[in-house]
Formats: structure tokens, C-alpha cells, sequence
């Protein structure tokens, strides 16, 4: 589903070269639970922007579902973002003046689907994020859980086969960051590929496969003998 | 992307800024409200013109003296004294102006008119007894001069409204007698008030045979225009070019472009007119446009704030799936509702100071041209606004469209 292969992204920044990523190769099967984590500069963030679309590497080959993304446009790229893939970011990065319903309704907006099938994918992806006593409030009324709850239904109510979430749980303390994380289980549970970036060792512990970075190399690659389940803790220790 | 979701998308970005949009739009409101009210005015004047000029009647013809004024500066051609007696007789000749019904030479000056201790400045109008048919004026006191006066050199005046008023007051003004340059001239007739008309206030006249506003007033031989008038509408084209050879024949001149005479008819003012008001109207809304461009920078300033504050969110859009054109309509859109808003607003004052415009001026001048908004105007007014919205709008856009992702989504 996703195959990285070689891949490289050099910054350059006037006649400064800076390495982000030197070579790093994996896949990812649908249905998997990736942890990618590793200290700030080991290249993590600027690997999960190309492999959600957002970026595109300096070489290498990067495919995600058998497309290539050296053979697609910004505007086909947006349209795979937007169908097949959600977005789950530290900041929440919610509208501001907007309810949880319009923010939510945002992806669909660029996919061309009726009213009222809008109106059902929206309550239906609140719903499944508990927040449907929320659905008229703005972010401003909401607490940093609830508003990454909200961000979560966002990024699931296209049904993207794969959710990229960077750091989720960065900005939320330690009872809101168990309730992303058992959210993150459960959409895992329903067959969602879930990529999540992290510093934080624990939180990693989460998925089902950790891969570790270090100044834009691969260090390792295990699977997790001992998962955590956050639905079984009180809280997401940090 | 759906339109309606384009549009609200566009009207939520513009009511984030309540109070910077509406400073915003000011400008364009002004702008627009400017060129609107240009155009009313300009148009209402036009008509203001024409209603005067088709006072005069539309079967009436102008023979004035002296080449026709090339411009502005070229004055003095039309001060020549061309027009004499001859020509009269000349053009009264069935034979050579068949269809001519009446020719009624004019000579005017301002003199000072008194009465006892009384004295006022007025018009003299030195005409024969058609000028009541031409002019549609008949004296509601007194009578017209005969033709026999007229022939006879009469010291008969018929006054206008004002001039009774100014000597007379309210006693009676009939039969008294006026001194004009020294010689009295005995009250026949009082014209009803009237006011403003064919360019000439008559209630400031003082009406005598042009025989002797000739001989004892101006002391000249010739005429200042000879006012003729064909028997019907469908001959005038016709009268005029006979008026034409005639005066060539009687002045000795084969070249039509030395003409020391030249005509003019209602259809030929009325064309003159237009095409002076219609230049000064465009000049005057070109001058209340460059409002608009100023408006329109301001426009496309605070797009560009705009823009640049809403970087995340254009990151954000465009990770979610919003394609380049998702973004640039977003954008432009907000800057044409912007505009289109200010357009809206602009016209409704532009019509309001038209309205006031047409009242002042009406009550000024004490001759009003009814107020007016020229759909044109209407439709300019929106369309330009439109116009400046894409214009001004589109380079923000882009530059919103163009953004990276994730350099917007990193953006603080």
C-alpha cells in the first residue's frame, strides 16, 4: 500500500545543502499501525510530508496504493489527499469562526458528493468521535481534546484508507491524549492504515510497528511484541 | 467544489473582517457613487439642453452671420455683418425659398431701459411681429407692433415680466413710456412670465421693431441672425439648402467652404449639444473613475493581508484536497464580493447625491431636469465593479493558489 524506497529530500537554502532524509526504504500494508518516531532533525516530519503528498522527495521512489508520486500533478495529488488520505496534526489546525460540523464538512467540500450525503458522512464522523453534543460549537468553545476529536472526525470522513496523524497528542495532556489514542485503536480496529509520528517513546508503544529515524537514516524496524492499548490505561503517560 | 459552498466559503472569510471590510469597500463605494452620479447629472443636463433647444420649435431655421466656430478660441468669426437687407429681401422670394412661411430678421444688445427715477438693464430684442409665432409668446396685456410700426420705425416695446416689475412696480405699465438710449418708446404690450427658454430669459426683454433697434439703438445696417421658418417639418432640410444658394447667390460666393454665413436647425444644435454634454460627461466619469483604481488598489492591499494571514488555512485547505483552482476561486471570489457589494452601495449614492444634485440645481436655477439614473449607468456600475474585484483580486489569488502546503500548514 505504501513502498518508500531510497528515499532522499535535501533542503537548499541558498547555497546551503541541508540532508533531511539519506535513503530510508520500507512498506506499509494496509491495516498496519506505524509508529514513526525519533528525536527533533532525524527527519520524521519531513518524511510523513512526503508520504502523505504533501511534499515530494529529492529521489527515490515513493508510492502510495501503486501510484508514484513523480507521475502525478499538485492537482492529482490533492484529489488522492482529499479521497484517500486524512490528516490528523499536532496544532488541530481547525477554522477558527467555524463550527465542528462546517470544519469537519472541509474535505468534502473539494469532493463533489450531494448535500445531503455530506450531511450524513459529517454526523456520522462526529458521532464516531463522540463529539455529536458538540457539533454546533466552535473550536474556541471546545477544550484541546475535543478540538482534535474534532480534527480526528475530519480526517476520517472522507473514509481514507490510510490517516497520517504528526505528534496528535503533542499539545494535549495526559487523560485527552489516552482518549486520541483509543481513537486512533479503534479506527485501526475498522481496518484504517494509521501512520503516526511521534517523539514519544510510550506513545509509540501504541502501534503495532515502530520505525526509528536518526539524522535522516533508518535505525530500526521492529514489530511490537508488547503493544499498550490505551483503552485499558487511565492516561497517556509522557 | 460546489458554487454555493465557493460562495460561502468567500462570504465567511469576508465577515471574519467585518470592520476592515466595509473600510475597505469604502472606497469603492465612492468611486462608483462618483461615476454614477457624473453620468445622472451629465445626462440630466443634456436633457435639461434639449427640452430648451426643442422649445424653439422644430420647424424653426438659424441663418447666423460669419463662419461657424471652429473651437473654443475662434470667436471672433462669429461676429461679422454679413446679414443685410438684400439677403431679407432674397429670401423672401417664393421663387428662390419656396417652402419659407416666415423670416423675421433679429438684432439684440444689452441697453439700459428707464422709467422716472427707475432704470434696469435689459435684453433688446429687435424682431417684427412674428417673433410671437416663433416663440409661441403672446403679450397677455397690450398688443404686438404692427408690420406697418415695423416699417414705419415705431417707438413701441413690448416688456417682459421682470421689466414691468423693476420700472413699474404694481402700477400700470400700458401706454406709459420708457426712455431707451434717449428716446421714449411708449408700452404696447407686457409678456406673461415665462423664465428661462431657448437660451433667453424673456421676462428681461424689451421687444421693438428691428427697424428701429437698428436705426436708433445699435446704429448698424445688418442683422445679428435672420430666424426663418419652413412650412412644415418634412421641408426643412430642403428650405435650409435653398436658404443656402440663395446667400451664396446674393454674397458672390462659389465655394461653399467660404460661406460667411451658417445655419442651424433644432436637429443641428440638438446634435452639437449632445456631443459636447457627452464628451464633458465622459471626461467628468473618467475623472471619478481614477477613484475607482485608487479603490481597487486597496482592494487588492487588503487581499494580500488577507491572504498572508490566512496562510494556515490555505495549507490546511490544500492538504484536505483543495486543488489550485479551489484556492484561486475562494479568493477571487471574496475580492468580487467585496467589490460587487461596493458597487451596490455606490450606486444607491450615487443616485441619492444625483437626486440631490437635480433638486439643488433645480431650485437654483429655477430649471430642473427631473432626476434620472441612466440604466447604463446602472449596469456600468456593476460591471466595473465586477471588473476591479477579478482585476485587483486575481493576484492575490494566485499567490494564495500557488502556496506550498506544507509551507503554509508550518507557517506561524
Amino acid at each position: 500500500m505504501i513502498e518508500v524506497k531510497n528515499l532522499e529530500k535535501i533542503y537548499r537554502n541558498d547555497a546551503v545543502e541541508t540532508p533531511a532524509l539519506r535513503g530510508v526504504s520500507f512498506n506499509i500494508e494496509p491495516g498496519e499501525f506505524v509508529a514513526i518516531t525519533g528525536p527533533s532533525g532525524s527527519g520524521k516530519s519531513t518524511l510523513m510530508h512526503i508520504m502523505c503528498f504533501l511534499d515530494r522527495p529529492s529521489s527515490g521512489i515513493y508510492k502510495f496504493e501503486g501510484k508514484g508520486i513523480d507521475d502525478l500533478t499538485d492537482d492529482e495529488l490533492a484529489r488522492i489527499r482529499n479521497k484517500r488520505m486524512g490528516f490528523i496534526f499536532q496544532a488541530y489546525n481547525l477554522l477558527p469562526r467555524t463550527t465542528v460540523f462546517d470544519n469537519v464538512k472541509l474535505p468534502l467540500i473539494y469532493s463533489g458528493l450531494s448535500r445531503a450525503t455530506e450531511q450524513k458522512l459529517v454526523k456520522e464522523a462526529v458521532e464516531a468521535v463522540g463529539m455529536g453534543h458538540r457539533i454546533n460549537f466552535h473550536p474556541n468553545q471546545l477544550s484541546g481534546g475535543e478540538q482534535q476529536r474534532a480534527a480526528i472526525a475530519r480526517a476520517l470522513v472522507n473514509n481514507p484508507s490510510v490517516i497520517f496523524a504528526d505528534e496528535p497528542t503533542g499539545n494535549l495532556d495526559s487523560k485527552s491524549g489516552k482518549v486520541i489514542m483509543t481513537l486512533l485503536e479503534e479506527l485501526n480496529d475498522k481496518g484504517h492504515t494509521i501512520v503516526l509520528v511521534t517523539h514519544e517513546r510510550y506513545t509509540a508503544e501504541h502501534a503495532k510497528r515502530i520505525i526509528q529515524l536518526l539524522d535522516g537514516k533508518m535505525v530500526s524496524d521492529e514489530k511490537i511484541t508488547h503493544r499498550l492499548y490505551a483503552r485499558d490505561e487511565k492516561e497517556l503517560i509522557k | 467544489m460546489k458554487l454555493s459552498d465557493s460562495f460561502f466559503t468567500a462570504l465567511d472569510g469576508l465577515k471574519t473582517n467585518r470592520g476592515r471590510s466595509a473600510l475597505t469597500i469604502l472606497g469603492i463605494i465612492i468611486g462608483i457613487a462618483a461615476v454614477i452620479t457624473m453620468m445622472s447629472v451629465g445626462q440630466g443636463v443634456q436633457n435639461l439642453i434639449l427640452s430648451q433647444i426643442q422649445s424653439i420649435g422644430s420647424k424653426v431655421i438659424a441663418i447666423v452671420p460669419g463662419r461657424q466656430p471652429k473651437g473654443p478660441t475662434d470667436v471672433i468669426s462669429t461676429f461679422t455683418d454679413s446679414l443685410r437687407q438684400t439677403d431679407l429681401e432674397a429670401l423672401k422670394k417664393k421663387s428662390n425659398v419656396p417652402h419659407l412661411e416666415t423670416l423675421m430678421p433679429v438684432v439684440f444688445g444689452s441697453e439700459t431701459a428707464a422709467f422716472g427715477s427707475e432704470t434696469y438693464r435689459l435684453t433688446i430684442f429687435g424682431v417684427t411681429e412674428n417673433f410671437s409665432k416663433i416663440h409661441d409668446l403672446y403679450p397677455t396685456e397690450g398688443r404686438l407692433f404692427s408690420d406697418e410700426e415695423t416699417k414705419g420705425y415705431a417707438d413701441v416695446v413690448i416688456i417682459g415680466n421682470k421689466v414691468k416689475d423693476e420700472l413699474f412696480g404694481s402700477d400700470e405699465a400700458l401706454d406709459r413710456r420708457i426712455k431707451i438710449k434717449g428716446r421714449n418708446f411708449r408700452v404696447i404690450g407686457i409678456l406673461p412670465k415665462k423664465g428661462q427658454s431657448s437660451f433667453l430669459n424673456f421676462d428681461e426683454v424689451a421687444i421693438i421693431p428691428y427697424t428701429t433697434a437698428q436705426q436708433y439703438i445699435f446704429g448698424i445696417k445688418y442683422f445679428h441672425r435672420l430666424v426663418a421658418e419652413a412650412d412644415s417639418e418634412a421641408n426643412v432640410d430642403q428650405t435650409v439648402e435653398d436658404i443656402k444658394i440663395t446667400l451664396r447667390n446674393s454674397h458672390n460666393i462659389t465655394d461653399p467652404s467660404k460661406d460667411d454665413f451658417f445655419i442651424e436647425t433644432q436637429t443641428s444644435a440638438m446634435e452639437i449639444v449632445s456631443t459636447i454634454t457627452n464628451i464633458l460627461t465622459l471626461f467628468l466619469a473618467a475623472v471619478a473613475g481614477i477613484s475607482l483604481l485608487v479603490g481597487g488598489i486597496g482592494i487588492m492591499n487588503i487581499m494580500l493581508v488577507s491572504v498572508t494571514e490566512r496562510t494556515r488555512e490555505i495549507g490546511l485547505r490544500k492538504a484536505v484536497g483543495a486543488g489550485k483552482n479551489d484556492i484561486l476561486i475562494q479568493f477571487l471570489l471574496e475580492a468580487v464580493l467585496l467589490t460587487l457589494t461596493g458597487g451596490i452601495l455606490g450606486i444607491a449614492s450615487g443616485a441619492l447625491l444625483s437626486l440631490g444634485a437635480s433638486l439643488i440645481f433645480g431650485y437654483f436655477l429655477k430649471a430642473s431636469w427631473g432626476f434620472l439614473l441612466p440604466l447604463n449607468a446602472i449596469a456600468l456600475g456593476v460591471g466595473v465593479s465586477v471588473m476591479i474585484g477579478l482585476i485587483f483580486g486575481i493576484y492575490p489569488a494566485r499567490k494564495a493558489a500557488w502556496l506550498s502546503p506544507i509551507e503554509a500548514l508550518r507557517y506561524e
